[in-house]
């Protein structure tokens, strides 16, 4: 309209023209969008505080090279240090051994409902003590059933066992079908030659998909950056296992491949005390949790989701 | 009688060397076996053979509620009694049903003969607690390490805290949705 009148018109200069009125109204827009993007990207910018660029752009750990991963591993041992007060932590990735197929067995006849596991399993694994993060969840069943729906999970009696209860641990079953390794949209978390699921805490996007497709609830979430009070934390860890997870990463139970690859036992068996956890090589006939499948009636969780987990119980 | 009382004689040191070298070799070479008995009473910091005693007292093989000594030791154990497993006449060892004596360290041989299939499942690695590696040297438990002999049924422990959700605190008693 106003650009078919002359523009010698004093009254009605140009849009472009600078003017006291145009001004302001910029300055003002300007400031207002600035307020509302840096509000819109405030979470963003709280949540990268405590991460550090080479991780942020860090490769996934298929993709890592040896030169890589030894810098990754220093930036580890540091971070160990300056958050976590570890004095000479050491950070390895042992890979799966060649002919091995870990398995586990849990005797449900044996197993008193101590929770010793759990605690053991909290202190290996360097999890989370403020929001008291386990990957063990041992549920109590009436005797002569077995129904998950109606499974005490809070038990807190003065002594264990209770005459009239059955206990039965429950963590990651390493699934040989793992629903979790498939809903994953980054492929953040695979299952290695040995069977072990794992996470790559660096590239997972914290979806939480992994946590839903799981049957077991195996799978935890860090809601927030892991507390571990100073002088609890274990300092041999593996960058696939125990080293400390960062906010909003998925974790799970990895029968402590940084111990089993090197041929320990994993921390939960060593912590039973009634001997009621069975672990080896599924592909070993010699192997104690081959013994158990040749001469116990084993069963596992959920058989007909077929999950395939690597993880039996068994009563004797 | 004196034909097998010389018998017994005769095969009696071949055999103890044998039992040494066993309980010295173990299982298998590599893993150690934890928990062996001690023939050894100890009283005011003292250590006595049990023979120190026992060579005076009658045995009796009676069931009985123990009077002076040994009243720590409460049977629960089936209907056994002492004259079961430990030999009458040498109290520093443990007798088999054929009458062949053995070291405490062998206890396991003698828990066998009732225990069978528990025996079987230990000798495989399915029954009891070892730690170790599974892929090479176990420390294994000998049954009385984990078993008190006399009231082997384990006795009931307090468990570690239950599970909280990451709104609870610490120390809440609130119970409820994981």
């Amino acid at each position: 309209m106003s650009s078919d009148k002359p523009s010698s018109n004093p009254k009605s200069p140009a849009p472009s023209v600078i003017n006291r009125r145009n001004f302001i109204k910029g300055v003002g827009g300007a400031l207002a969008s600035t307020a509302a993007l840096g509000a819109a990207m405030s979470p963003a910018v709280e949540f990268v505080t405590d991460i550090t660029w080479e991780e942020f752009f860090q490769q996934h750990y298929k993709e890592l090279s040896a030169q890589d991963k030894k810098k990754i591993f220093e930036r580890i041992r540091r971070q160990m240090k300056e958050d976590y007060g570890a004095e000479n932590p050491s950070v390895s990735d042992p890979l799966p051994l060649q002919g091995v197929e870990f398995g586990y067995a849990l005797n449900l006849s044996k197993c008193i409902g101590c929770r010793g596991c759990v605690q053991a399993c909290v202190e290996e694994n360097n999890q989370d003590r403020a929001t008291g993060m386990e990957y063990i969840r041992v549920v109590a069943f009436q005797k002569g059933t077995m129904n998950l729906e109606e499974s005490d999970h809070d038990y807190d009696p003065a002594l264990v066992p209770e005459p009239d209860k059955v206990y039965m641990p429950i963590q990651c079953h390493q699934c040989r079908n793992a629903p979790c390794v498939k809903v994953c949209p980054v492929e953040a978390t695979w299952q290695e030659e040995d069977g072990v699921v794992v996470v790559d805490y660096d590239w997972c996007i914290g979806c939480r998909y992994c946590e839903a497709a799981c049957p077991y609830w195996a799978r935890r979430f860090n809601f927030s950056k892991p507390e571990i009070p100073k002088g609890e934390i274990n300092e041999r860890v593996g960058y696939l296992s125990n080293r400390p997870r960062s906010q909003g990463s998925m974790e799970k139970c990895t029968f402590c491949l940084h111990r089993t690859r090197k041929g320990r036992y994993p921390a939960c068996l060593e912590a039973c005390p009634t001997g009621s956890r069975k672990f080896g090589n599924l592909l070993d006939p010699e192997s104690e949790v081959s013994k158990v499948i040749q001469n116990k009636r084993v069963f596992v969780l959920k058989e007909e989701l077929n999950t395939q987990p690597r993880f039996y119980y068994y009563f004797d | 009688m004196s034909q097998k009382q010389l018998s017994q004689r005769f095969i009696k040191v071949p055999w103890v060397l044998l039992l040494m070298l066993t309980f010295l070799t173990g299982p298998s070479a590599k893993d150690r076996v934890e928990g062996l008995p001690k023939a050894l009473l100890t009283r005011a910091g003292l250590k006595f053979k049990c023979t120190e005693c026992h060579r005076h007292v009658e045995p009796d093989s009676k069931s009985r509620k123990l009077m002076g000594e040994h009243t720590e030791i409460k049977m629960k154990h089936g209907q056994i009694w002492c004259s079961a497993c430990h030999d009458s006449q040498d109290k520093t060892q443990l007798r088999l049903r054929e009458g062949k004596l053995i070291f405490f360290a062998e206890v396991d041989k003698l828990c066998a003969e009732c225990h069978g299939m528990v025996y079987r499942d230990w000798k495989l690695g399915i029954h009891g607690k070892r730690t170790g590696f599974w892929n090479g040297a176990k420390n294994i438990l000998i049954c009385t390490k984990c078993h008190d002999a006399h009231s082997p049924k384990f006795k009931p422990i307090p468990p570690k805290s239950p599970p909280r959700n990451r709104f609870q605190k610490k120390d809440s008693k609130l119970k409820g949705h994981p």
